[in-house]
């Protein structure tokens, strides 16, 4: 690459200096794959020639301007295809400000690629094809909800693609929080008040206490008009007549409710284990918000890779990305592990747990 | 999430667990897209303000990320390129969506349609680039100077306008040469000093600046 990078720049310079033999051999250089950035990001082939003539143009302005900070660092293909991309990206967003809606057909096409990878990074596998159907066409109508809101949100810092791509994957992490199976209420519960419901969820998914005064204080937000006391404790008395014995966090439950069969409601242990799954979870997002102040850069962004997906992207991906070799890809990992697995006794779960036992 | 079936959860051990089974990809994790969700949000919410791109400009975002891509950069340029990307999710993204075009792109092999092609080597019929004025401060001094002389030189002459005449064009129709301004007419009729000239009418050149009617501007 470095040969032929070195006389790519050298190429550049002429053009940059006006020498029409340079400018023409950098055109014909520059053309092909400022062409094949267009058949990707435009679509059908009327389009890729709009595209492909804003481009050159765009490449050529000012004595070939854009080119001027080329030094041959990156291959001449590389650095051409990327600001035909950025190029494209700038009409996109005035033809999305000159008028939304017809400029949201040219959006989706230049972006499909992307949401595409985006869904099935987070979405991944056979059997969740029409998860993935669902979360692009979800992630697609909250974009052009409300007149395009989210999209005329970007204010003109970092790039549009940028902004684009981080606005889509926290719309699908929300798509998936929404969606990801929940904690059910057992088909007794459910079928009980408000309050009973309520303090269910305090106590036995929250870990709440049962002590009437606090049980009330901590239902009062779900439940009008808010408790008292001694209703809370009536309310609780009320549950735990209805669930089985031992249906209390931390528990396994063997025996469901003969009244559940055949529903499609949780069994209590589904439910046990539903609620222990999320207090892990979410004492996981703590011990990780402590680690990350600590973590280097290099940790951190390891880290974020790979959580960008539910499955983590393979080394040699990841490698790519960070620009280190796979073999050094692991011992990150094993690092970052090593530094939450310390983080994690700071948790207060953690100490709690720890205190109990 | 981590299928623990023993009657009391060990939370460090399953939350270690997570945390493992999630970044080696292997199994016990239920559900793992929520779980992955749900931290990446958290890793995102924990960071303060972003560097919005890299280099600090879109032209310089573009080079430099098509050289850390193309493993161009030193080690000082990728570590510091590595470090925007840690702190910037969007970044990050715009960084995940170049890699993946540059390979898909890499991969295309589309000959360019003939006629676009001779299109865009058909020289760029803008001219060279204008060169940038800098306007640093012994560049602003000379200019002060030269303005400075300027003034002085003519401060220093005679007035070439008498007291309380206005220098406004001349008619067309009845200016000789068709020029509107007076000076530029002067200089067609009589080949000698025209500054001069000008403070003395000769006799055939039309009437003097007394006699010219200001003319009003043209009502639409």
């Amino acid at each position: 690459m470095r040969g032929q990078s070195a006389e790519d720049r050298i190429l550049v310079r002429d053009a940059l200096d006006g020498k029409p033999a340079a400018r023409e051999r950098l055109n014909a250089r520059v053309a092909g794959p400022v062409w094949n950035a267009c058949r990707l990001l435009a679509g059908e082939e009327s389009e890729a020639r709009d595209a492909f003539r804003h481009a050159i143009a765009g490449i050529q302005a000012n004595g070939f301007g854009r080119l001027r900070l080329y030094d041959g660092s990156s291959r001449i293909e590389t650095f051409a295809g990327l600001i035909a991309r950025d190029l494209l990206a700038d009409r996109l967003l005035q033809r999305f400000n000159d008028n939304a809606d017809e400029g949201w057909s040219a959006f989706e096409q230049f972006f499909q690629a992307d949401l595409t990878r985006i869904v099935a990074r987070r979405l991944p596998g056979p059997d969740r094809e029409d998860q993935r159907r669902d979360a692009y066409q979800e992630v697609c109508l909250a974009l052009i909800a409300d007149g395009y809101h989210r999209l005329r949100a970007y204010g003109g810092t970092g790039s549009f693609a940028g902004f684009v791509l981080h606005t889509v994957d926290h719309l699908l992490i929300d798509h998936i929080r929404r969606t990801s199976p929940r904690r059910r209420l057992p088909a007794a519960i459910s079928r009980m008040g408000q309050l009973e419901q309520a303090v269910f969820r305090a106590v036995h998914w929250l870990g709440g206490t049962d002590r009437g005064p606090d049980l009330a204080a901590s239902v009062a937000r779900d439940v009008n008009p808010p408790p008292t006391a001694r209703e809370a404790e009536a309310a609780l008395e009320r549950v735990r007549l209805v669930l089985p014995a031992g249906g209390g966090m931390g528990t396994a439950i063997d025996v469901p409710l003969p009244d559940e069969l055949p529903s499609e409601a949780p069994t209590p242990e589904e439910v046990v284990l539903a609620a222990e799954s999320e207090r892990v979870l979410g004492s996981a997002v703590a011990a990780l918000r402590n680690a990350a102040t600590s973590l280097t850069d290099d940790e951190r962004l390891y880290l974020r890779i790979a959580l960008s997906g539910t499955d983590p992207p393979p080394a040699r991906e990841v490698a790519k990305l960070m620009q280190r070799p796979v073999e050094e890809i692991y011992q990150i990992k094993r690092q970052v592990l090593s530094r939450l697995r310390r983080k994690i006794e700071n948790v207060p779960d953690v100490k709690t747990w720890r205190a109990s036992v | 999430m981590v299928q623990n079936k023993e009657a009391r959860p060990n939370v460090p051990d399953d939350l270690h667990t997570l945390m493992e089974h999630l970044l080696d990809g292997s199994e016990a994790v239920g559900d793992r897209a929520r779980a992955a969700a749900v931290l990446s949000a958290a890793l995102d919410d924990g960071d303060g303000a972003e560097p919005a791109e890299l280099g600090g400009a879109p032209e310089r975002s573009v080079a430099q990320l098509a050289a850390y891509l193309d493993g161009g950069l030193d080690e000082d340029g990728r570590k510091s390129v590595r470090a925007v990307l840690a702190a910037s999710p969007s970044v990050l993204q715009e960084a995940a969506s170049a890699a993946a075009f540059a390979d898909a792109f890499a991969a295309r092999l589309e000959v360019v349609p003939e006629d676009l092609l001779q299109a865009a080597l058909a020289p760029p019929a803008n001219p060279r680039p204008k060169r940038e004025i800098r306007w640093s401060w012994p560049v602003l001094v000379v200019l002060a100077a030269a303005a400075f002389a300027a003034i002085l030189i003519v401060m220093a002459r005679p007035s070439l306008i008498p007291d309380g005449q206005v220098p406004v064009a001349r008619s067309p129709s009845r200016s000789n040469a068709g020029d509107a301004t007076p000076v530029r007419a002067e200089r067609q009729r009589a080949p000698g000093p025209v500054m001069k000239d000008l403070s003395a009418p000769s006799p055939d050149a039309g009437p003097t600046l007394e006699e010219t009617p200001v003319p009003t501007p043209p009502r639409d």
